[in-house]
């Protein structure tokens, strides 16, 4: 009976606990959720464009923010295989180039996705060439 | 409240605006300081927020508005300066020592103050705030990102469409 007891005790400040931790996580996440769009995007904007790509995860409305970034800077360095600075191996190369490949084309398939005009989305798509550079190199 | 003299040329003795928190509690600052909103600065300009008057700000309540005040007290005479370009090493690392421990806080507060910034047009606090929220996503994994910003652990849906999303996104997690 004792024993029992101790344990009801336990279970409940558990899922008290529990409860709390909900009611903050979510009360956090609706004030993250109320800010408006153009704060959201200024947040983006101080990532690069594989950690910003990560935030789609949250919830759709994350997803149009990342396509509608207005300017697109694709670091070519992130892209470079790791732990490799000076050597690096044909098959590394052709690895990171498609991984870049494939970060080109992400915010533009999206952007297509909602009708917008071509054009426009290529001019839209910079590649940072300063970062270009050591890929070059390793490419000899 | 170091107030070193500006050099305006504009007024001799500092002048002071109050600004109106949303919960009616009154804040009287230097009129230098309240300027660095973008917002503010007409009003002041054309000489309002001064005497009893008072600029009201019905969106920004007393625990925001003092630590944007506290802001923009620490950054008015750099502002002052425009821009410091003559401002010594040792100021500058202050000023950056400050921001730092300024943005040391629960993300409520960051999400309060970079609305309020963006409210009241104060450049610098936005863009502080929105690197702070962006140096919190930085380097995490998903999941890490969903739990850092207080995002409840996903729903088998959700989850489901997480993987999906990580198979298309595949290059941004290399």
């Amino acid at each position: 009976m004792g024993a029992t007891a101790e344990l009801l005790r336990h279970d409940s400040t558990k899922i008290e606990a529990a409860v709390t931790k909900d009611v903050e996580q979510e009360d956090q996440e609706d004030r993250l959720s109320n800010l408006p769009d153009d704060i959201l995007t200024l947040i983006l904007e101080r990532l690069k464009l594989h950690e910003a790509a990560r935030t789609s995860i949250l919830s759709r409305r994350w997803v149009h923010l990342f396509s509608q970034r207005s300017r697109i800077v694709i670091d070519i360095g992130a892209f470079n295989p790791k732990d490799q600075v000076s050597e690096s191996t044909l098959d590394d190369l052709a690895k990171s180039n498609a991984s870049l490949i494939q970060a080109t084309k992400t915010p533009v398939k999206v952007r297509e996705f909602r009708k917008k005009n071509k054009a426009e989305l290529e001019a839209l798509l910079l590649i940072d060439r300063g970062e270009a550079l050591p890929l070059r190199r390793q490419g000899h | 409240m170091a107030a070193p003299e500006s050099g305006d040329g504009n007024n001799g003795a500092a002048r002071m605006v109050t600004l109106i928190s949303s919960d009616n509690t009154r804040f009287e600052v230097e009129a230098a300081a309240a300027s660095l909103s973008q917002t503010l600065q007409l009003t002041i300009l054309d000489g309002g927020g001064g005497g009893g008057d008072g600029i009201p700000l019905p969106n920004v309540d007393s625990a925001t508005l003092s630590k944007v005040l506290e802001y923009c007290i620490k950054h008015a005479p750099a502002a002052a300066n425009g821009g410091a370009p003559n401002a010594t090493a040792v100021d500058r690392a202050e000023l950056e020592r400050f921001d730092n421990e300024f943005v040391n806080i629960d993300q409520s507060v960051l999400y309060s103050l970079i609305m309020a910034a963006h409210n009241l047009e104060i450049e610098g606090l936005q863009s502080l705030v929105a690197k702070k929220v962006a140096d919190m996503i930085k380097g995490k994994s998903p999941m890490e990102i969903r739990r850092t910003l207080g995002f409840p652990d996903p729903t088998p849906e959700e989850q489901a469409e997480m993987n999906a999303h990580m198979l298309e996104y595949g290059w941004a997690y290399e």
